[in-house]
């Protein structure tokens, strides 16, 4: 068998133990392996790790933060490359300071290497939010987290830099060997720097009471484990000379892992923001399964293999499309159960956006990467622009929808400004969706030319490159603008802070014989107007109602009152009325004290107070979602007429003391 | 039914909507970047260089990708100063 699958079966076999240890929990380990992993990331490296700071939330700050500036750098980079394609000379100017430009693959690599780590570290921070609010609100190790993302960053500069520098000391920089030596030990220090990042995220998910885990987690969780083994495999790959455990490592790092990430976030922001369950389970399922066992349609490179592995690795390219089809109409049709409050909301925004073009550049993909895994590899040039152009574009949309989401919830505060955020996610989708439509009308205009073997001076395709270039422009502007707002939130004390008396779940259930704090608790979204409520051990089933919100910030607990508990009460109501031989009109007069016309739920309540039932809040909405036939959130005499009639013919004085007993 | 005839002829609301400006900022880049690209496409024979406009870079300046350039640079400095400003404000 070819190590292609070998190694692909017992990835996909580590995976699917993962996923289950992740769902159902690994038993008493649990809390050893926690302990094991925060004593890993609070200790080590002795000195390093104590020189960052441990607050909650300031991990995945540092990531987002790093994650936007190089996205903004990696903005300019692309802007530069469609410039230069369209004048190799333009910035000749600038050699006295080293810049050079041969072909422009340099460029590319560069670009692609910033885009990467941008997505990587923007993505994986926002991550890291949505894994710690399925916890306890905190990272395991914040200052751990901080201090790998400093170092992914040092990384990756040392590497733009380093043969700069070694040129300085006449160093053959250019020759394949140092280039494959210089690579392998970056994909290797990234494979080690990601190892405390994922016992960071597990010891979190370690530390939580049992909560589902979200969606998003799992995502989140997932792509970290498989961009580790991605280059792991590369690294290993390009050591043993083995070509097939180098593509597979591409593969998983540059295509599993960035996709995992964008559907994770994807799956989170939305019905977070629109406030409604994943629409489809069985879509959700079918993009999480498929997306692990086929290869990403971005960035595929030629297979050298025989033509039963290319015939089964074509087979599952186009395979590979159907998670991605999967995820996008799940992620828009969730936000149709929230339109509103989605298109108002810019990080929502961004990612509703990022999943409807998702489908166009899946598609535009899959025919340039076949073209170039078992074609003849003409539209390979297509392929890079089309895939840089998704990336960008989606990638972009994804991270500022996720940081603007995210972030205010790390630094507990608001966004500064909501039109500036509005701003600069239309800019990155029209920047992005643009110059990919100029390129690559442009890409295949020369690629035509090029068959045709029509004189250059004939066709003159530059204007495209132009046009696109100048397109593109757009997106680091808009990049830029959601950079700044990122750091006033963050920084500034003087934005507006995010009150604890939020809430973003409407009841929480507390077990007696559990313990907890109100950091914790406000860690898990709970604000002062959240129900609190108190069940025993077992109890929790009768009294309310566990809705599972999928990737919603966490499971949404909904107080539900037992229908036989409301008819008690109304019971109740209508023996007082019998005894008092009093009418429903009375009640209404005498009750409605402020002469509205209608009962708000504190007359009501006032109301049940009096024949000697003190209701809870949620007993008394309850309560008047049962009246209120009109739906306006209180209740006029023909409606309490309605009920106390309704009540009256269903039961009996006597009946229902007999159940009561 | 409404009684049209009440109406005056022109409403006007007093709430601006943030998006209006986010659309005016849209649309003034977009004219921005239509002038610019039509000048690119069609030589800078009427827009001067930057170089010619500021002597100091007469040499740096020489074509038109240092007008975006400029933006870039703009941009840099606006985060540093962002940075910078909000850690004296607190």
């Amino acid at each position: 068998m070819d190590v292609v699958f070998i190694f692909g079966i017992l990835l996909v076999t580590a995976l699917y133990f993962l996923s289950q240890s992740l769902s159902k929990g690994i038993g008493e380990m649990k809390s050893v392996l926690t302990q094991i992993g925060l004593f890993i990331l609070r200790k080590n490296p002795p000195g390093l790790v104590d020189l960052f700071n441990d607050d909650d939330g300031s991990g995945a700050k540092t990531w987002m933060n790093f994650g936007m500036l190089w996205f903004f750098f990696a903005g300019i980079m692309g802007f530069l490359i469609g410039w230069h394609t369209y004048d190799p000379t333009a910035l000749n100017s600038l050699a006295s300071v080293g810049w050079s430009y041969d072909d422009g693959s340099a460029l590319v690599d560069f670009t692609t290497s910033a885009l990467n780590t941008a997505l990587l570290l923007g993505l994986v921070g926002s991550g890291m939010v949505v894994v710690s609010r399925n916890a306890n609100g905190r990272l395991a190790s914040e200052a751990n987290a901080s201090m790998v993302a400093v170092l992914v960053s040092v990384l990756l500069v040392t590497r733009l830099v380093l043969p700069g520098l070694l040129g300085i000391f006449d160093v053959d920089t250019s020759s394949d060997g140092f280039t494959i030596l210089l690579l392998s030990l970056e994909t290797l220090a990234i494979a080690a720097l990601l190892i405390p990042v994922l016992i960071n995220l597990l010891s979190t998910i370690g530390q939580s009471n049992g909560e589902t885990l979200l969606t998003g987690s799992w995502f989140i969780i997932m792509a970290v484990t498989v961009k580790i083994f991605g280059l792991l495999f590369i690294f290993f790959g390009e050591l043993a000379d083995s070509t097939q455990t180098v593509w597979l490592g591409e593969r998983v790092a540059n295509g599993w892992a960035i996709l995992a990430l964008l559907l994770g976030m994807g799956y989170y922001v939305v019905p977070k923001v629109a406030e409604t369950p994943i629409w489809s389970p069985s879509l959700r399922t079918a993009s999480m399964v498929l997306l692990f066992v086929t290869p990403s349609v971005f960035f595929m490179t030629t297979s050298n293999s025989g033509n039963f592995i290319t015939n089964v690795g074509a087979i599952l390219l186009t395979l590979s499309m159907l998670p991605l089809f999967a995820a996008s109409i799940n992620i828009m049709m969730t936000a149709t159960g929230g339109f509103d409050k989605v298109m108002n909301h810019p990080g929502a925004l961004a990612v509703l956006l990022a999943f409807f073009l998702l489908p166009f550049f899946v598609v535009g993909s899959y025919f340039t990467a076949m073209d170039v895994f078992v074609g003849s590899g003409e539209f390979s040039s297509l392929a890079s622009v089309v895939d840089l152009g998704a990336m960008f574009t989606i990638g972009g949309l994804v991270l500022v929808g996720s940081i603007f989401t995210t972030y205010p919830m790390a630094a507990r505060k608001a966004l500064p400004s909501s039109s500036t955020a509005h701003l600069s996610v239309y800019m990155i989708f029209v920047g992005g969706l643009a110059s990919t439509i100029a390129y690559t009308i442009g890409e295949f205009s020369t690629i035509t030319v090029n068959s045709m073997a029509i004189e250059d001076a004939v066709a003159d395709v530059g204007s495209y490159y132009l046009t696109g270039s100048v397109l593109f422009y757009i997106l680091p502007i808009g990049a830029l603008f959601a950079t700044l707002l990122m750091i006033r939130t963050g920084i500034s004390h003087s934005t507006q802070s995010v009150s604890t008396t939020e809430a973003d779940i409407k009841s929480y259930t507390l077990v007696t014989g559990s313990k907890t704090s109100i950091r914790e608790l406000i860690g898990r979204g709970v604000g002062i107007d959240t129900v609190l409520v108190l069940a025993e051990q077992g109890q929790a089933d009768g009294g309310t109602s566990l809705i599972s919100v999928g990737a919603t910030l966490h499971d949404d607990e909904i107080t539900e009152i037992p229908d036989k508990e409301v008819d008690y009460l109304l019971v109740d109501l209508a023996n007082h009325l019998v005894e008092q031989k009093m009418s429903v009109f009375d009640l209404f007069r005498q009750s409605d004290k402020d002469a509205s016309g209608s009962i708000d739920e504190q007359e009501l309540s006032d109301i049940f107070t009096g024949i000697g039932h003190q209701l809870s809040g949620a007993q008394t909405s309850a309560l008047v979602r049962r009246f209120d036939i009109d739906g306006d959130g209180s209740i006029n005499l023909p409606e309490l007429d309605i009920q106390i009639a309704l009540i009256n013919a269903s039961y009996t004085v006597s009946q229902a003391s007999d159940e009561e007993e | 039914m409404t009684d049209t005839s009440v109406l005056p002829d022109t409403t006007v609301g007093n709430n601006e909507p943030t998006a209006s400006r986010m659309m005016l900022t849209l649309m003034v880049v977009a004219i921005l970047g239509f002038f610019a690209l039509f000048s690119n496409i069609f030589g800078w024979d009427n827009i001067p260089l930057l170089g010619e406009i500021v002597p100091l870079i007469g040499n740096l300046g020489g074509g038109g990708i240092w007008y975006y350039l400029l933006g870039f640079i703009i941009g840099i400095g606006a985060i540093v100063a962002t940075l910078v400003g909000e850690i004296l404000v607190d």
